[in-house]
């Protein structure tokens, strides 16, 4: 893919992410005048975050037309696949941690991060996952909390 | 009973075997994590703070100050030695600590800014337990209309400092107020953008929420970097030569006064400081071509600067409850964790709490002396341990911090949603630290706009019939036009003090 190409994509990325980001504000504004914006006693539970919404649609509505002029901000993240992967690897923490148990999934995830972070060497990776998950474990239970 | 008898009687609190110790903890815990390349001491106090969950208020509160001012001494190191910068504040001091470390001079480097780092840090602490008090009563006097102006006016002097970052600052300080809007309605009761579900009706968790800013988002930034840092490997002595102590008596004393002065008003940032100090350096020095190649004067100034800021900003924190920095921010979370508001009335309802942690940060202080003079090849030592077996102990410490906070997934997953929007922030260049004032100071903003609407029946002229506000909203427009004039005719030349802390 050639520089400008990256370039237009970008560009076409972010203008995509703020019109996502307009209609929030919208959506959020909308809720806010739900909520009631006043009433005789003052404002009401909407008022502020319908001022809220409306500065930030504001804000965002300046920065749609004007992106083009920095889009020589490097906006995609390099090594996507291991953020990806860790951010998967979170999550997989927080499903199976009630089904496993705190131990397996702690020595799971450090695994699991050290080699997305370059770790090879098994060994070690073993060890920290296996020493972090019990030492995490035993320091709880010692306060008299249960992982 | 007068400041000093109110600071004694804390001090004697401060050295009971068990805050002390904590406290102990708290600087050594804070210095271990700010030591980890690419965390500031937002990053560190968000991490650390469930640690304290389980410790009555006093000694928690006493850790979380050892906490945030343990990551600044440990930001140096890593700066010094890595060139990575933790955050803003210390950048600057990677201007002249990295040339130092790389000519041998590592150990005189980080010796000068642990002295430096003390002497401001206790000057700084010493005009908060005589300004605080006097600033607090001031604050008793302030109603709903004057809190709201004030805050107001904190958010719009940060947005100043925000420089050429001020739109976007003030997106992410409206995204913080959003996100603060979640949950119960603070007057009426009424339930807010929880779409019905009832984990969200307390609110999203805030420190769950900053340990996904700070913690986890740096991970990711980490990986995207593939974080590897080469250590100077000739650190030389750590005390730092009679010369340098010579050179380094005067910028320390004038980042001193520039840290302090500079902390004590609400809204600012660290950075501010530092830059300021690192300045006024350059601009007296009497070959200011030494710097940038490893001046000593380069770093000891910024450094002072920087401690005697962190402690001054206690100041607005304490007395007025306006946090100063995204770590205040967050360490303000923590103490209301602890059913403590920080303002004024923390000093009329909880004297012994507020001296025994003012009286703490000259204990704690002196402890980061001691752990970075004679034990600073420990630290560095620990910087020779590679970043992949680092990071998964971060995240594993991040997130079972998160779930012990409520004993629930719902932090985690709160941690990790925050983490992709803190990664995104980074990389969409919108600063983190607005969203996290505004997420702590959006609840206090509301309530008090509204009780003052209430008051006097929805007409916003109460805000300037008290005079106090009146003068208070004055100084924000004039920020504000400020702010709008400099961005419409001097958007090019505007410097940023973007920070994270």
């Amino acid at each position: 893919m050639t520089e400008s190409s990256k370039r237009s994509r970008q560009v076409t990325f972010v203008r995509f992410a703020l019109a996502v980001a307009l209609a929030g504000t919208a959506g959020i504004a909308w809720m806010s005048f739900d909520l009631g914006i006043w009433d005789q006693s003052g404002p009401g539970p909407g008022f502020l975050p319908f001022v809220e919404a409306i500065g930030l649609g504001l804000i965002v509505l300046a920065g749609l037309p004007a992106y083009r002029a920095s889009s020589d901000l490097l906006l995609m993240p390099a090594n996507v696949t291991s953020i990806l992967g860790q951010a998967a690897v979170v999550a997989a923490f927080a499903i199976l941690m009630p089904y496993f148990g705190f131990v397996a999934a702690a020595w799971g995830i450090v695994i699991a991060t050290a080699w997305l972070n370059g770790e090879r060497n098994w060994l070690a990776m073993l060890l920290l996952g296996g020493g972090c998950a019990f030492g995490i474990q035993y320091l709880f239970a010692m306060l008299g909390t249960t992982l | 009973m007068s400041t000093t008898e109110a600071l004694l009687h804390g001090l004697m609190l401060a050295l009971q075997p068990e805050n002390l110790m904590w406290g102990f903890i708290g600087c050594f815990l804070g210095n271990f994590v700010g030591v980890l390349p690419g965390l500031g001491s937002s990053g560190a106090i968000a991490i650390l703070l469930p640690v304290t969950a389980i410790l009555p208020p006093t000694p928690a509160i006493i850790m979380l100050t050892g906490i945030f001012y343990g990551s600044n001494y440990g930001g140096t190191i890593t700066t010094v030695l890595l060139n990575i910068p933790g955050e803003a504040a210390t950048a600057i001091t990677a201007l002249d600590g990295n040339p130092m470390a790389k000519a041998g001079r590592a150990g005189a480097a980080l010796g000068i800014a642990a002295i430096g780092s003390f002497v401001g840090g206790s000057i700084a602490t010493v005009l908060l337990a005589f300004g605080a008090p006097s600033l607090a009563k001031l604050g008793l006097m302030m109603g709903p209309a004057e809190r709201c102006a004030l805050m107001i006016f904190a958010l719009c002097l940060l947005a100043m400092l925000l420089g050429r970052k001020a739109a976007s600052g003030m997106a992410a300080a409206l995204l913080g107020l959003l996100i603060a809007s979640v949950g119960i309605d603070p007057v009426m009761g009424m339930p807010r953008f929880t779409f019905g579900q009832p984990e969200l009706l307390d609110g999203i968790n805030f420190v769950a929420a900053v340990m996904g800013l700070f913690g986890m988002s740096e991970v990711f930034v980490a990986l995207e970097q593939r974080l590897v840092g080469k250590i100077t490997e000739n650190v030389g002595p750590i005390m730092p030569t009679r010369e340098d102590l010579r050179v380094s008596v005067k910028p320390i004393l004038r980042g001193t006064v520039i840290g302090s002065l500079i902390g004590m008003i609400p809204g600012t940032n660290s950075a501010l400081a530092s830059f300021l100090a690192y300045g006024v350096e350059t601009s007296v020095a009497k070959d200011p071509s030494r710097f940038g190649k490893g001046a000593i004067e380069g770093v000891a100034s910024p450094e002072t600067a920087n401690n005697a800021f962190a402690n001054a900003n206690f100041i607005p924190l304490l007395a007025l409850g306006i946090p100063g920095t995204a770590s205040l921010a967050i360490l303000m979370g923590g103490m209301m964790m602890y059913g403590l508001a920080p303002g004024p009335f923390l000093f009329r309802d909880n004297p012994d709490i507020v001296w025994a942690v003012i009286a703490s940060m000259f204990v704690g202080n002196l402890i980061l002396l001691i752990l970075n003079l004679p034990l600073a090849s420990m630290w560095i030592q620990m910087l020779r341990v590679r970043y992949s077996l680092l990071a998964p102990v971060i995240v594993l410490f991040t997130l079972v911090g998160s779930y012990s906070i409520s004993s629930s997934m719902v932090s985690v997953w709160t941690t990790l949603t925050f983490g992709i929007i803190g990664f995104g922030m980074k990389k969409f260049d919108l600063p983190i630290a607005p969203m996290v004032l505004t997420m702590v100071l959006g609840p206090l903003l509301e309530a008090n706009l509204r009780r003052a609407l209430t008051i006097s029946r929805g007409d916003f002229s109460v805000f300037f019939n008290h005079p106090i506000s009146a003068v208070i909203l004055v100084a924000a427009a004039l920020v504000l036009t400020f702010l709008v004039l400099r961005l419409i005719f001097a958007r090019s030349r505007t410097p940023s003090f973007d920070s994270e802390d």
